[in-house]
């Protein structure tokens, strides 16, 4: 009996995966609707690999549910399997198969092969049937990675590091098939990476995951509107920075205080203010500093003991 | 021969502006300095997107927000256009919003302690940022303040006039012997 296609094509219900004594993932909610590009950031040991080795089935969680495409990820059967493509960073393909041959075999075994999709995307790039995969430039065998999922015809298409060490010329024709190929805006994408230049461009939806936990779901200016800069002046020492509400990072240059905060509202001039500061000034960030300071926040005090309030 | 005009704009990321912003700054001043006319044919959102390499939502979120402020008009089937310029809010509001963008700039060069009539400055005891750090923060005033005069739809010379006003009554006790 097959579910009905649900409105999210990731589910996780409280799950958790233990490795031993190390949480890799700590009762993540996580619901990613059908659609749209998705990012998920994290530093590395966030859980992203962990994530999608429940997903797909090829680890079980130790606590909670993980659902794919409506599918119990313990359950998946080939053709579910046959609705997600794949593509990460290894580009794992046999070497010494020719380029031909791999995609005759894709072909095959996937009936709702799209050629068209597979020659759009492959058509950015120089590489011929006769070609050897070990023969192909890293490059050239993203682009052959991607024209397979996409091809593939999958509702549902994850990208892991898809574009790491990829030349500029190979990374803009990743991402041009990625965002305006018709196949690719007819699946949902999950794109998983650390270049917050890229995610700028394409995510509609920015994920941040950290040890193992959801700490952001929402459109990336959303985001980003929730981090300030501010400067102020103050003299000595100025506030314990376990005091400060929302910090991410603190710097002390040229004898001013630069706070990076989270959530503060004009309120946080106020404490500011009843820490001593003369002068008071507060500015936006871009996405990249301050998802950059969200998750380098456990760095900003060295060695302060943490006290709970 | 094409029908849709060149849009000539840039986007940045790493910048404090989302890209949507930046696109719709981009697209207002086009067509406040004329070099988009009423009438022009805008990009379509997957042209748009693809000039500037980013996902054609944002383009459209972009073209929404520029539509219902009313500097653009969608034409069934046809594309978005340059809208005839048309009173969008009432005098009173805009005058209220002028009042609004004019104290706002004032308060800044107050707070930068920046000489208002561009004199050269002493260095004040009280001075605490960089001269760099000032010029950047005075550039952002003054581009903060031109992005609302012609959002506003409001005649540049009676803008600068209200500044000038403004300004004058503070520059008095600025101004050296």
């Amino acid at each position: 009996m097959s579910t009905p296609a649900t409105d999210y094509v990731i589910e996780t219900v409280a799950l958790s995966k233990r490795y031993g004594r190390k949480l890799a993932l700590d009762h993540l909610d996580l619901r990613i609707p059908r659609g749209r590009i998705h990012a998920i950031v994290g530093a590395n040991g966030a859980g992203k690999s962990t994530l999608f080795r429940v997903l797909l089935g090829f680890l079980p969680p130790t606590v909670g549910q993980a659902r794919i495409l409506g599918r119990d990820s313990q359950r998946l059967r080939p053709e579910d399997r046959a609705r997600i493509g794949f593509v990460n960073e290894e580009h794992t393909l046999p070497g010494w198969m020719k380029v031909a041959a791999v995609t005759a075999m894709q072909r095959h075994q996937y009936p709702r092969w799209n050629q068209h999709a597979y020659d759009e995307v492959l058509g950015h790039y120089h590489v011929l049937p006769e070609q050897k995969v070990a023969q192909l430039s890293r490059g050239e065998r993203a682009g052959l990675n991607l024209a397979l999922a996409l091809a593939q015809g999958p509702e549902l298409l994850v990208l892991d590091e898809p574009t790491l060490g990829l030349d500029v010329v190979a990374k803009r024709a990743f991402l041009e098939s990625l965002m305006y190929s018709n196949a690719a805006e007819q699946c949902t994408v999950i794109y998983c990476s650390h270049q917050m230049e890229e995610i700028e461009r394409i995510a509609d939806n920015l994920i941040i995951l950290e040890r193992g936990q959801l700490k952001n779901m929402s459109a990336p200016e959303e985001f980003c509107a929730r981090v300030t800069h501010w400067v102020a002046d103050i003299p000595f020492k100025g506030p314990d920075p376990a005091t400060v509400p929302g910090l991410l990072q603190l710097q002390r240059l040229d004898g001013l205080h630069h706070y990076l905060v989270l959530d503060q509202d004009e309120d946080f001039a106020e404490f500011l203010r009843a820490s001593g500061a003369r002068s008071i000034q507060s500015m936006p960030v871009s996405l990249d500093r301050a998802v950059n300071g969200f998750l380098t926040k456990n760095h900003a005090a060295p060695a302060q003991p943490q006290r709970q309030h | 021969m094409a029908r849709t005009q060149a849009l000539m704009i840039q986007i940045a990321t790493g910048d404090a502006r989302p890209i949507s912003k930046q696109i719709v700054d981009g697209v207002r001043m086009k067509i406040a300095t004329a070099e988009l006319k009423p009438g022009a044919q805008l990009p379509s959102v997957r042209g748009l997107a693809q000039q500037l390499m980013i996902n054609p939502n944002t383009v459209a979120k972009a073209y929404a927000e520029l539509t219902s402020e009313g500097w653009l008009e969608s034409r069934q089937g046809l594309g978005l256009f340059v809208a005839t310029p048309r009173q969008r809010l009432s005098d009173a509001e805009r005058e209220r919003r002028m009042d609004d963008a004019v104290q706002a700039f004032v308060h800044e060069v107050i707070a930068l302690d920046y000489p208002p009539d561009h004199a050269q400055f002493l260095v004040q005891p009280r001075q605490r940022l960089s001269d760099a750090e000032r010029e950047r923060r005075m550039d952002d005033a003054v581009q903060a303040f031109v992005h609302e005069v012609i959002a506003l739809d409001y005649p540049p010379d009676r803008a600068l006039a209200r500044l000038d006003e403004e300004l004058r009554v503070i520059a008095p006790k600025k101004k050296s012997a």
